[in-house]
């Protein structure tokens, strides 16, 4: 346990770039494969397994973990981690504040998609949900399935309830130490089990305390006006709506969603071969 | 009756025969449920999603789209089902910027003995 003060926001550098920014608005989620250190996880497994009388919800609240030093530097400000977080919710992000574990012993049965309650549907991301895979989960596991680009898709849990398999849903298979980031209105559940064993899947909460601007790591070569905005979801949208949807919320991100706008048409941020920059594109932006 | 020899009881057995006959066949059949979400009205659209409930059982669906069982909501009428909602045009009315969900359900239905 940490005799040190807990912090409640943070700082570091950004580490995404415009075109890995751009890729989180089109699907929703960053997977970070493995870069929590094998002995953080090794320590957080035997956290996860061992009672704490304190916690309030026991195992599925574990969220004295939070003041653990050696967690909060290989986890919570893990530094790959949140270098990603600083890049999509600026300087000076908040901490989080409440564990959450869904922690189930193998085999067990898939649920139902979902939207997580207090949802704010709009092309604003002010916080992040981010789930730390402290185990291998392999599919065998029952790794959460998400849908790339549903969260450009309003939707709400109970009207979600009779979905089941979804073409395009992606099991979030990875080796232990992975940690991912969500738009928390992403479509998610979790996913079937075959195999033996308690799963452990911790998640957790950033927010914004900053106004957004594209203060990332920017590309030379990255142009507003021949990038392309497609989403994995567009089959779900009417035709270019996510194109416009993604747009929307990179500008956002940016600090430039008061230029947004969309003339209609051929215009930005469709795709397509003009004689020009496009009609259209926000002034300023090439 | 022409004679006028029958009675209540008779009359009630003749008609409780062919009722009590077609109860018992009912309790052999169920319902099965096939949800099928395509991507336009159309039923010869490509499917986005299913669910299967046969006999009130869910069905584990394969995560894998060409495993499906069918691609179309018209592959599913030729193989037996039949439709008993179409996708809500009332969903027509919803704005682009706020679109719900997934908006082009087909929910079919056919019986089935157990």
């Amino acid at each position: 346990m940490s005799t040190a003060e807990v912090p409640e926001t943070w700082d570091c550098a950004p580490s995404l770039t415009d075109s890995q920014v751009l890729e989180f608005c089109k699907n929703g989620y960053l997977m970070l494969e493995g870069v929590v250190p094998d002995e953080i996880n090794r320590r957080s497994m035997e956290y996860c397994a061992t009672d704490h009388p304190n916690e309030m919800q026991g195992h599925h609240e574990p969220t004295g973990i939070l003041q653990e030093d050696w967690f909060r530097s290989g986890v919570t400000l893990n530094p790959t981690a949140a270098a990603a977080v600083r890049s999509l919710l600026g300087p000076h992000f908040h901490l989080p504040i409440l564990m959450s574990n869904h922690r189930q012993e193998a085999p067990f049965p898939q649920l139902g998609w979902h939207v997580d309650g207090n949802s704010q549907y709009s092309c604003a991301l002010n916080n992040l949900q981010v789930f730390y895979l402290p185990q291998d989960t392999p599919l065998e596991m029952g790794p959460t399935q998400v849908l790339p680009g549903s969260h450009l898709v309003h939707n709400k849990a109970h009207f979600m309830a009779h979905l089941d398999a979804i073409r395009g849903a992606v099991p979030t298979v990875a080796p232990a130490g992975s940690i991912f980031l969500t738009v928390y209105h992403i479509w998610h559940r979790r996913g079937r089990a075959t195999g033996h064993g308690w799963r452990n899947l911790l998640k957790y909460f950033y927010w914004r305390t900053q106004p957004p601007r594209r203060d990332w790591v920017m590309e030379d070569d990255f142009r507003f006006s021949t990038a392309c905005y497609g989403s994995p979801m567009a089959g779900q949208l009417e035709q270019f709506r996510d194109d416009i949807k993604v747009a929307e919320m990179f500008m956002w991100l940016c600090g430039q969603h008061g230029k947004f706008q969309n003339r209609g048409g051929q215009s930005w941020p469709l795709p397509g071969n003009r004689n020009g920059l496009p009609y259209g594109l926000p002034e300023g932006l090439g | 009756m022409e004679a006028n020899t029958l009675t209540a009881r008779e009359l009630r057995q003749v008609l409780e025969k062919p009722a009590s006959a077609c109860h018992r066949a009912w309790e052999h059949i169920r319902q099965d449920i096939l949800y099928l979400q395509a991507g336009s009205t159309s039923p010869d659209s490509q499917i986005q999603g299913m669910r299967l409930i046969e006999a009130g059982e869910n069905v584990l669906s394969p995560d894998d789209p060409d495993e499906w069982p069918y691609q179309t909501a018209l592959e599913a009428v030729k193989d037996g089902w039949r439709v008993i909602s179409f996708p809500n045009m009332s969903l027509v009315t919803v704005p682009d910027d706020d679109a719900h969900g997934f908006g082009f359900e087909f929910i079919l239905e056919r019986w089935s003995k157990v």
